[in-house]
């Protein structure tokens, strides 16, 4: 679905964001990209979605190269970033219509807009308040339900849970599993190892652009991820 | 502690986009215009000592006492360069005449009407506009700016106190404000003083300072009001268009309305009654003369041009020579008196001028900008007090000529105030020769000369009330702003 | 999908604090502009049509006697025109009092006096309010059209989307129009209902054809400046620089630039001051009076008493005629260094899209300096015909010398001219013919292009830019 192939990036000033990274992430499964800022996760999302060009290799989603042929592979990804205000003056619901329609469904009615802020676990009243006094932990879930209402196949999040308190955190992990439920692959960028365990099927740990190691669920089930974490850090550290 | 604050402040705002951007364009703006504008001021002096020096060669040339129309011109105000107030619209020369007291005139008589089209240009525009704009855009993000840094709450919660914040703000605004405000003086003034002709004398460096002064005045008050609004809202993007949107009104409306309510609270008499009036007069005059003047005999003369564009009967018969004297005589008795009373009409109506004028100034004091205005054209000696004192100066030089004329004259009586022609050429002509004798022209060694006086003092006068105006508007600004930020909310 | 973009643009810009100050302040300049029309035009009105009644009737008075048609001093006026309400051009400061007799036409005067003490503003009117707040309005909207929403971070959310940047950009250019043509819109209808319904003017539909065309060239003028605000929005990644580098834009193209007209014309001029066209008339005049030898003996002598022998009326007449067109001559090109001072000075200065719509507006409008001219030069066409009258209808006088030239007392002595009656509907009267609209849209071809041209370097500017802007 998601597929990263010897991606590498090279910015003017020399600094190699990415170097050969190569992953794939299923329908049905959520990967977690685990690493330092400035890691390169930011990039691979950027290029996933067109924002910057790779110096080599490619990403595309469901097929379809990001880098050519943009706005098919868009057709197929939601995006979730971090820390959104969204339109302050407009209202939750008006949010929510206007990147539904840019997403190209139409006739969503009231019902659609109420089933989707009951699956992210906000109240029915919030429809109608204004961005401008939504909580973080209020935005956030509205972030996932623009992300929900596309109903796309894929879904990539930049650092999710930053900022949450630890019910909205708990209510936002049952949410991706009942996405991974539905077939969605969804890659999540974070450096919050906690709840990666918890939720993550496989994880991925980059170092200064490069993917120095990628663990399944069976490896880090009963283990410290933090532990794998820091060794693997340090390994790839007497590697390079 | 203040100056702490303040110093960080500077530093701060020292380093920004904005700060640069601005001085930079005031910087490029100044050295752009100032040459021009310099240039335009030693090309009107030029013509002033042209104007000057032409009168002069007419003097020379004049051979008969009723030409003598010299016109007396008034130099350029050098510190124009900076306001213009009403330097271009108001005619700077008045004509010596026998039967017209000289009076204010506007100067699209004599210059170009088309130019109206353009509006007045100096270098208080950069002030009143680029810089007043750069203090609302240094100070509009002073507070509430900081507030969503959440820097505001760090400060607070130290040992800094509210006043002591805002004075330090208030400080490090007026020191960043300084620089383009020097720069643009210190410029203009380099490039003013390296063009020949232009010569700044010691109360030139007075009025120049107190310019200085007036503007850092005017900038601190746009700063006050930028801090004002900053201290009313929670976000820096509403008190900047608040900001902005004052400051529009202030600029284009305020101005342009309070000459508009001036006009309509204050009307002006129509112009049928004043023409009626002088039209009256004329009547009175004309009526009075006829009623003296002597019958016209046979007239025979041979006129010849003379000085200031005037003719003259060089030579004449005797019927001539008699007639004109007496009629001539008539004529100047009677202009004199009558002088007195065409001025007192005219006076009259320059009066509701002025009052209108002055219903204008006070409303649109309600705008700084305006009261800046004042204060600069008012030190540059190019407002309307400058304009009253040099026609008060050339009325009373008028007096002195027509005296002067009427001594030589033996009240108007001689022939010499009319023709050169002696008895012997009268008779020559009457026979019929045609004697081309050249006579020379009038000896005005004891001419009175007109004298021109800088007056800095009365300059002063009338800039000193706008410019504590000035002042106080900045206190209330910053009384406002004091108050507004004790109450403000920090978290 | 443009749709969706334009409709939240319009969504939030509505719900803004500037939309609502600038709806009101326009719609309250707009409403000033409307009274203050009206409490002009009427007395204007009058005025002129009252002088211009007394100069016919008093021509009508010189008619009992064919000679005096030819001296008598005629003063056209110029007709104050309905369209000030929409574009003033200056009208009040401008001459409109045009002196001339058959012979010579006196520089363009200003009849009426005004208050010389006061400062020079311009009338509000539509082309005022236009192109100085609302282009300020067009750049407060767009300052932070793109880098507004980048900063609050939706950028990267609707361009994660299926839309392509170029649809993005158009929408907004297009919300930013709308968003500007409401208050816009707004303030031309109180206007327009505020001059209309005092029923003191009439408009014809010519006049609603000019100012349908003034209307659409406004939204041409405002084009430009949402533009402007675009590009300079899709060029830096913080809103307060760009409403920095704006705001100062502003201030150099809106209020300095043209300003700087009165300085760039006042450098290049000479001496052009009345008192040195005198100077000049004298000389020249001196000049042929002082070869009057040439033109036959005795030119330079006269003597009332028509039978005198000093007297040489043909030799005085190419005299006299030589005068008259040395002199027409001069004053004619002091006429035309005047006009060139002043329209090179805005030449100069029509870098500023104000300057260009300013003059453009004049031009449709028919308003302005253009009428001025337009009128001057109505003038010879009418002197010729009144000329040809007068020469027309004193060959038929046998009493008359026949030699039609511009020294009334000889006239008036030595029946150079007629001096019968003749029948005052007979004689040509001055009237004042506006310019078609087409002919006006004509000259106004060049003005039109350079907006246009502005327009589409902008837009392609902001396009480039925006297509390779930073969303991160």
């Amino acid at each position: 679905m998601i597929e990263i192939n010897e991606l590498t990036k090279r910015y003017e000033d020399g600094v190699l964001a990415l170097d050969h990274v190569s992953y794939k992430v299923e329908p049905g499964e959520i990967f977690c990209l685990l690493g330092a800022n400035g890691a390169g996760k930011t990039t691979t999302i950027n290029i996933l979605l067109d924002f910057i060009p790779p110096t080599s290799g490619s990403a595309t989603i469901n097929g379809h190269d990001c880098n050519k042929f943009p706005l098919e592979a868009k057709k197929y990804v939601s995006y979730v970033s971090e820390n959104v205000q969204l339109y302050g003056m407009f209202t939750a619901r008006q949010n929510l219509a206007f990147f539904a329609e840019l997403a190209g469904k139409k006739g969503l009615k009231k019902k659609d807009y109420d089933n989707v802020m009951r699956i992210v676990g906000l109240p029915e009243r919030a429809l109608r308040m204004r961005l401008k006094h939504y909580s973080k932990g209020m935005r956030q879930k509205l972030g996932i339900a623009i992300a929900l209402l596309k109903d796309p196949p894929a879904i990539l999040m930049d650092e999710p849970t930053s900022g949450l308190d630890p019910t909205s955190a708990k209510e936002f992990l049952d949410q991706l599993r009942r996405l991974r439920e539905r077939g969605k692959a969804i890659l999540i960028t974070t450096h919050d190892i906690f709840r990666a365990k918890m939720i993550a099927d496989r994880v991925g740990i980059m170092k200064q652009g490069r993917l120095v190691a990628i663990r399944k669920r069976q490896d880090f089930k009963h283990a410290d991820l933090e532990e794998i974490y820091m060794h693997e850090m340090e390994a790839a550290e007497t590697v390079s | 502690m203040i100056w702490k604050i303040a110093k960080k402040e500077f530093l701060l705002n020292l380093m920004t986009f904005k700060f640069a951007v601005g001085t930079v364009v005031c910087v490029v703006l100044t050295a752009a215009f100032m040459p021009i504008l310099a240039k335009d001021y030693q090309q009107r002096l030029r013509m002033y000592d042209d104007n000057v020096a032409r009168n002069e060669a007419e003097l020379r040339k004049v051979k008969v006492y009723k030409n003598i129309t010299p016109t007396i011109f008034r130099p350029p105000a050098l510190l124009s360069v900076f306001s213009e107030g009403l330097e271009k619209q108001v005619d700077d020369s008045a004509k010596i005449e026998f039967d017209k007291i000289p009076q204010m005139r506007g100067a699209a008589v004599q210059g170009n009407p088309y130019q109206a089209i353009f509006p007045v240009f100096d270098v208080s525009l950069i002030f009143k506009i680029v810089i007043g704009v750069l203090a609302l855009l240094v100070a509009y993000d002073a507070i509430s700016g900081e507030k969503e840094r959440g820097t505001l709450k760090l400060i607070l919660s130290g040992t800094a106190r509210r006043y002591q914040v805002l004075l330090g703000k208030l400080l490090a605004g007026l020191l960043i404000l300084v620089v383009p405000v020097t720069a643009v003086f210190i410029i203009g003034l380099i490039i003013l003083l390296s063009f020949p002709l232009v010569d700044l004398a010691g109360s030139d460096w007075i009025r120049i300072g107190l310019m200085y002064l007036a503007s850092l005045v005017f900038i601190s008050v746009m700063y006050n009001v930028g801090l004002l609004f900053s201290c009313l809202t929670k976000r820096s993007a509403i008190s900047l268009v608040l900001g902005l949107f004052l400051w529009i009104v202030l600029v284009v409306v305020v101005p342009n309305g309070s000459v508009y309510f001036a006009a309509q609270l204050r009307p002006l008499q129509p112009d049928e009654k004043l023409d009626g009036q002088i039209a009256a007069l004329q009547q009175e005059f004309e009526s009075e003369f006829n009623k003296s003047k002597p019958a016209m005999p046979d007239v025979i003369e041979s006129d010849d041009g003379d000085a200031f564009g005037h003719w003259y009967p060089r030579l004449l018969n005797k019927g001539g020579m008699e007639y004109y004297q007496a009629c001539y005589r008539l004529e100047h008795t009677l202009g004199v008196k009558y002088a007195d009373k065409f001025w007192e009409v005219e006076q009259r109506y320059l009066n509701d001028l002025a009052k209108q004028k002055s219903l204008a100034s006070n409303l649109s004091r309600i705008s700084p900008i305006s009261l800046y205005e004042n204060v600069m054209s008012g030190l540059a000696g190019a407002d309307i007090t400058s304009f009253q004192s040099f026609i008060t100066s050339v009325k009373a030089h008028r007096n002195r000529v027509v005296e002067y004329i009427r001594s030589k004259t033996d009240e108007f009586s001689a022939t010499s105030l009319f023709t050169t022609c002696t008895r012997e050429e009268m008779e020559q002509y009457e026979k019929g020769a045609d004697s081309a004798v050249e006579h020379p022209s009038l000896d005005l060694r004891d001419f009175p000369r007109f004298i021109q006086k800088t007056d800095i003092v009365g300059d002063l006068r009338s800039a000193i009330p706008d410019l504590a105006l000035l002042i106080f508007v900045n206190m209330l600004f910053f009384t406002l702003s004091f108050a507004a930020f004790t109450k403000y909310d920090a978290r | 999908m443009i749709r969706q973009i334009v409709r939240k643009e319009i969504l939030e810009n509505v719900l803004s604090l500037r939309f609502i100050l600038s709806l009101l302040l326009t719609i309250a300049l707009f409403a000033a502009s409307g009274f203050v029309f009206l409490s002009r035009y009427a007395k204007q009105s009058q005025d002129y049509w009252k002088k211009t009644n007394d100069n016919l009737s008093a021509l009508r008075e010189q008619s009992s006697q064919l000679y005096r048609l030819a001296f008598y001093q005629q003063k056209a006026f110029r007709k104050p025109k309905p369209l000030t309400f929409c574009v003033e051009g200056f009208e009040k400061s401008l001459p409109n009092c045009f002196i001339f007799n058959v012979f010579t036409t006196e520089l363009p005067a200003i009849e009426g006096r005004g208050n010389f003490t006061l400062p020079h503003f311009s009338d509000i009117d539509w082309v005022f309010i236009i192109s100085l707040i609302l282009s300020f309005v067009a750049l407060a909207f767009t300052y932070d059209s793109i880098c507004g929403e980048k900063e609050q971070g939706t950028l990267c959310l609707v361009l994660a989307g299926t839309i392509p940047r170029y649809k993005v950009l158009l929408g907004k250019y297009l919300a930013a129009m709308f968003t500007l043509g409401m208050p816009l819109l707004a303030g031309l209808l109180v206007s327009l209902v505020i001059v209309v319904s005092s029923k003191e003017i009439v408009i014809s539909p010519g006049d609603w054809l000019r100012i349908l065309t003034i209307v659409f060239w406004s939204f041409l003028y405002l084009s430009v400046f949402v533009l402007l605000g675009l590009f300079v929005s899709s060029r830096t990644a913080h809103s307060a620089n760009s409403m920095v580098i704006l705001l100062l834009a502003w201030v150099g193209l809106v209020i300095l630039l043209p300003s700087s007209g009165k300085i760039i014309s006042g450098v290049s001029s000479k001496n052009l001051t009345r008192a040195d066209l005198e100077r000049r008339l004298d000389e020249t005049s001196r000049r042929v009076w002082d070869n009057h030898e040439k033109f036959g003996k005795n030119a330079a002598s006269m003597s009332t008493d028509p039978k005198s022998p000093i007297n040489n009326p043909p030799a005085r007449a190419r005299l006299v005629t030589a005068v008259t067109e040395a002199t027409n001559q001069a004053r004619n090109d002091h006429h035309n260094q005047l006009l060139a001072q002043t329209l090179t000075g805005r030449n100069f200065t029509s870098l500023s899209p104000t300057v260009i719509y300013q003059r453009a507006s004049e031009v449709i409008a028919g308003t302005g300096i253009s009428h001025c001219v337009n009128l001057y030069q109505q003038i010879k066409p009418y002197q010729t015909d009144l000329k040809e009258y007068i020469r027309s209808n004193d060959a038929e006088d046998s009493n008359s010398l026949h030699l039609i030239y511009d020294e009334e007392g000889c006239a008036r002595h030595w029946t150079t001219i007629s001096h019968k009656a003749v029948d005052f509907d007979t004689v040509p009267k001055f009237q004042e013919r506006d310019l078609a609209l087409g002919q006006s849209l004509k000259l106004a071809i060049w003005d039109i292009g350079l907006l246009v041209l502005f327009n589409l370097v902008f837009f392609t500017a902001s396009f480039v830019s925006f297509l390779r802007y930073d969303v991160r």
